[in-house]
């Protein structure tokens, strides 16, 4: 705003300085007439050349004649385009949509991992994480966040850095206890001191203070100001009163403050003490272990200390916690807090976000390379303009700068409408993708644009309008004057050099196509496997029945009796045949890890699952060495062991027989089962063991019911039996079948993105291509009507004016598969059973491009062949 | 009045610093002055008068202001700032040095003892 004054000051002072001028010249030119005669006075006014000249030369040199000049520039620039709407509307168009999809998907990347939290002073928060080796640990949901004694030991060891460090448990799902039914809701679990950290105030009541930390503390919670108001329609007599969350009654204290939506990506229902933990998650009981990472650790430095000192602080306490247990190294990270603070979640958001971009900034390329081409040919086109404006004398520096001013004009509106485009675009992406998701997940990134947003579309605009303006405006004023006046006919053709340039662009093209083209056909190929793939065990002639008695308060031992009842009454109903039950169901949403130590102390982190012992003989996964888990292993702590899970532990001997430990435990191997995909769509070799049945994961199990050849799922029944037993648990029931289904969107989700974006490339390439040979027609008509008139026949015209394509099309190609191959390898984690250089996708998709260029080449060669000779000579 | 001997590259400025060392003056008189001065040798041109005068008060070594001129007509004067005083100590310096070195390549058998 204010540069807009001082130059509008500058032209108003530069007005009253040629005012001054003038006066202070005619006074001259009076005095030096005054004591002249007529004759005299003719002959000196001619020799002073008059007033005007000198106020003119006295313009030149102020700081007007740039502006006049930039002025003018984009005058003729808004006229030219004005002159060619439909050509201006197409690269505006083009130009918004490349940019601004580029940049929706950085807005939310920076939404998830750079923007720091909204919460007061949001520098001084640090995130920390912890990264444990050597020991046997088990893991919650992130192996960087550490346990409630850790958290301890860590606070009293950094005291001096940070004015707070909290630590807390995100997304805890819990049910809220309705007159009707179980409101599913989800919670984190915090240290007293969360709120203080975070310098949170209530809206209503009091937030969490230490003494509801302490032993034998009341349980309480705070809601967020979206729950209370969806759930207790904002409700001020709440605070005070008791809600029942997993069957545990919990005062609440507070309302959290409208904005304040805590530290995580999905929504924050409630926050309770970590204390709570036993209470609402018995099944867990992860409070007392102290090998088991569930909390994630979020400080507020102290005034004058630097994230470096305290991660020198935290490392003393890690260094002191590895000399407390045998093999264990410990290293501390820190970084500044983002809704993705976790280094895992951020590095695999990273990946997807870079490919994505990289995926969608190919597409701009493309979008950008028509866009150069065509300004390009419209340079060829206007060269008689420049030509006879050079003569007149304007400068070439001039004719460059209009020509990018005209093309910077077309570049900036793009770019504009771009920013514009990515504020909807960022909120239909986060739509699409909360669409996959299981629908009980309120989600949000924060989209409003930032300086980061802001700097990466203006960095985009600039690069773009950097590649579809420069070359186009240098070429414009390259070359003598003289030549182009002479044949700037429309018989001319365009020099060596505009040729080698637009078969440079050309190539490129073709190269960013062929690489989305691969990428496309590769995932797709992989979908293919997918739908009619074999995931090693068996899917049809399975119902699948899940409720969640963790949730729903359950203890060990009333799951345990309820498990017992439903097994039995499940066995009754007609068309059942077997029964089944698992804490992991196969190809489940749920998973979970461990870490478990051979006896040579080799350690690693499995994914597990407690079965009974119908569940192998229902999946038909067979058993290779060893025996299946009997009614007596209930609680004796045995092992089946995945193949590759053996193979990994005991690579040279036989590991049934053989113990592993988990924490203190020990586990006896009694079999080892076949791979199957039972954790993962599409991989056979994860580390996957079979617990058997224990009193603590009674409240996980879900079952399976094997059918009777022929019979449907008796779903109305199997409802009515467990209602019989629990009228208030939700559970489903669906074909086992269903779990694919889950992978198969995910696969499709990704297969139709990169599907669109490649199709998107083709048909920009392909209409560039089109355009280009059709103005090369054009621009050859005088020489084909030549050649025909002189007796060439039709083919030889075609090969001829297609056979200047030969040469970028075929590099562009090659250089496209050659980048696809070198950098495939970051798909190979989406694919499934294809390998990241499918030779099929990589035969088949260049083809496929040949065929989309000769399709288009086909409308202006075959006007090529229709010329008329006659007609067109006479044309000149 | 004969062809006006053209005046060497750099002097004018120079030449109109020294002009309005005694005082404010507008730009018909500094042209006057100059001629007189210069015993009707020089006479600047109204062409190079006015730039030279507006490239030194750019520089910040004259101050322009409006005026009553002896004919009760509005005039702009030209005075020197106290940089313009300076300047020209500076120049007037380097322009005798410049002149007597010419003069010994001129006349060199005077510089013979």
């Amino acid at each position: 705003m204010i540069r807009i004054f001082v130059v509008l000051g500058r032209i108003f002072r530069s007005r009253r300085r040629e005012r001054d001028l003038r006066e202070e010249l005619q006074y001259h030119l009076d005095r030096q007439a005054a004591g002249a005669d007529a004759e005299e006075r003719r002959r000196l006014a001619a020799q002073f050349g008059g007033v005007e000249p000198l106020v003119v030369e006295a313009r030149q040199r102020g700081p007007r004649r740039w502006l006049d000049e930039a002025a003018q520039d984009l005058r003729h620039a808004v006229r030219s385009w004005a002159r060619s709407p439909g050509l201006c509307l197409l690269i505006l168009a083009t130009l918004a949509l490349g940019i601004g999809s580029t940049t929706s998907v950085f807005s939310i990347l920076d939404g998830l991992v750079y923007r720091p939290l909204e919460v007061p002073r949001s520098g001084e928060l640090l995130a920390v994480a912890q990264h444990v080796r050597g020991a046997a640990r088990s893991t919650r949901d992130d192996a960087t966040y550490v346990s409630e004694q850790e958290f301890q030991r860590y606070a009293a060891g950094s005291a001096s850095a940070f004015q707070g460090l909290a630590a807390y448990m995100p997304s805890v799902p819990a049910s809220l206890e309705r007159a009707d039914a179980l409101k599913p809701l989800v919670g984190d679990l915090a240290t007293c001191n969360y709120f203080r950290v975070l310098s949170a105030r209530p809206e209503l009541g009091r937030l969490l203070a230490p003494g509801d930390c302490a032993a034998g503390a009341p349980a309480v919670a705070v809601l967020s100001d979206a729950a209370w108001r969806k759930e207790f329609g904002a409700d001020p007599s709440l605070v005070g009163r008791a809600i029942v969350l997993n069957r545990v009654p919990v005062a609440v204290i507070g309302v959290a403050p409208p904005g304040f939506w805590g530290t995580e990506v999905s929504a924050t229902d409630f926050w309770a003490p970590v204390t709570l933990e036993p209470a609402l998650m018995p099944e867990w009981n992860v409070l007392v272990d102290a090998n088991t990472s569930w909390l994630a650790l979020l400080g507020r430095l102290r005034q004058g200390v630097s994230p470096s000192q305290a991660q020198a602080a935290l490392s003393l306490t890690s260094r002191q916690l590895d000399r407390e247990e045998a093999h264990r190294r410990t290293t501390v990270s820190v970084s500044s807090p983002s809704l993705l603070a976790s280094p895992q979640m951020r590095s695999k958001v990273l990946l997807a976000a870079t490919v994505l971009l990289i995926a969608m900034g190919l597409v701009l390329l493309v979008a950008c390379i028509n866009v150069a081409n065509l300004l390009l040919a419209r340079g060829l086109g206007r060269q008689r303009e420049w030509a006879v404006r050079m003569a007149l004398g304007a400068s070439r520096g001039r004719i460059v700068r209009q020509s990018l001013v005209e093309t910077m004009v077309l570049a900036l509106g793009g770019g504009a409408a771009g920013m514009l485009t990515s504020r909807i675009g960022g909120r239909g992406l986060i739509r699409l993708a909360l669409a996959q998701m299981p629908p009980h997940a309120p989600f949000r990134v924060p989209l409003a644009a930032d300086g980061r947003t802001l700097g990466f579309g203006v960095g985009v605009t600039l690069a773009t309008a950097a590649v579809c303006c420069l070359l186009p405006a240098l070429r414009s004023a390259r070359g003598d004057v003289n030549p182009k006046l002479r044949d700037a006919g429309p018989g001319v053709s365009a020099g060596a050099r505009a040729h080698r340039l637009r078969n440079a662009l050309v190539a490129a093209q073709v190269a960013a196509c062929m690489v989305l083209l691969l990428a496309a056909g590769v995932l797709f190929h992989s979908r293919l496997r997918m739908l009619d793939g074999n995931p090693g065990f068996r899917l049809g002639g399975i119902a699948s029945i899940t409720y969640d008695l963790a949730h729903a308060g359950y203890d060990g031992a009333r799951a345990a009796g309820f498990q017992r009842q439903l097994r039995d009454r499940l066995l009754a109903l007609p068309g059942v045949a077997t029964v089944a039950a698992a804490t992991t169901l196969p190809l489940g949403d749920r998973h979970d890890f461990t870490g478990f130590v051979a006896p040579d102390g080799r350690d690693l982190s499995v994914e597990d699952s407690e079965i009974s012992p119908g569940f192998l003989p229902l999946l038909d996964i067979p058993l290779l060495r060893g025996r299946n888990f009997t009614a007596a292993d209930f609680g004796a702590r045995r092992l089946i062991l995945s193949a590759a899970a053996a193979k990994r532990f005991f690579p040279e001997a036989d590991a049934v027989g053989q113990s592993l430990r988990r924490g203190k435990q020990l586990w006896q191997i009694v079999g080892v089962a076949a791979d199957a995909q039972v954790a993962e769509l599409g991989v056979s070799d994860s580390n996957f063991v079979y617990l058997s049945e224990s009193p603590d994961g009674q409240a996980d199990l879900k079952m399976m019911v094997g059918l009777h050849a022929g019979a449907t799922i008796p779903a109305g029944e199997v409802r009515a039996t467990v209602h019989a037993l629990d009228p208030q648990l939700p559970v489903e029931v669906a074909p086992l079948a269903d779990n694919l289904q889950i992978w198969r969107l995910r696969s499709g989700l990704l297969s139709n993105l990169a599907g669109t974006l490649g199709m998107l490339a083709m048909l920009l390439a392909g209409t560039g291509l089109a355009g280009l040979l059709s103005c090369e027609v054009r621009a050859r008509q005088r020489e084909i009507g030549i050649r025909v008139a002189l007796g060439a026949a039709p083919k030889q015209i075609a090969g001829h004016v297609a056979g200047q394509m030969r040469g970028p099309l075929g590099s562009g190609i090659v250089a496209g598969l050659a980048l696809g191959a070198a950098c495939f390898q970051v798909l190979s984690h989406v694919l499934y059973g294809v390998s990241p250089w499918d030779p099929a996708t990589f035969l088949l998709m260049p083809l496929l491009l040949l065929a989309v260029v000769l399709f288009a080449a086909a409308a202006p060669l075959r006007r090529a062949l229709r010329l008329d000779p006659v007609q067109v000579l006479r044309e000149d | 009045m004969g062809k006006p001997t053209e005046l060497v590259q750099g002097s004018l400025d120079l030449l109109i610093l020294r002009t309005l060392q005694p005082g404010a003056m507008h730009g018909w008189g500094i042209a006057q002055r100059i001629h007189l001065l210069s015993r009707e040798v020089l006479q600047v041109r109204q062409g190079a008068l006015y730039p030279a005068l507006h490239r030194l008060e750019e520089r910040g070594w004259v101050r322009a202001h409006w005026g009553e001129s002896e004919q009760n007509r509005r005039a702009r004067y030209y005075e020197l700032t106290a940089a313009g005083r300076r300047h020209l100590g500076k120049e007037q310096a380097q322009w005798d040095r410049l002149t007597d070195a010419i003069g010994h390549v001129l006349r060199p058998q005077e510089d013979q003892p």
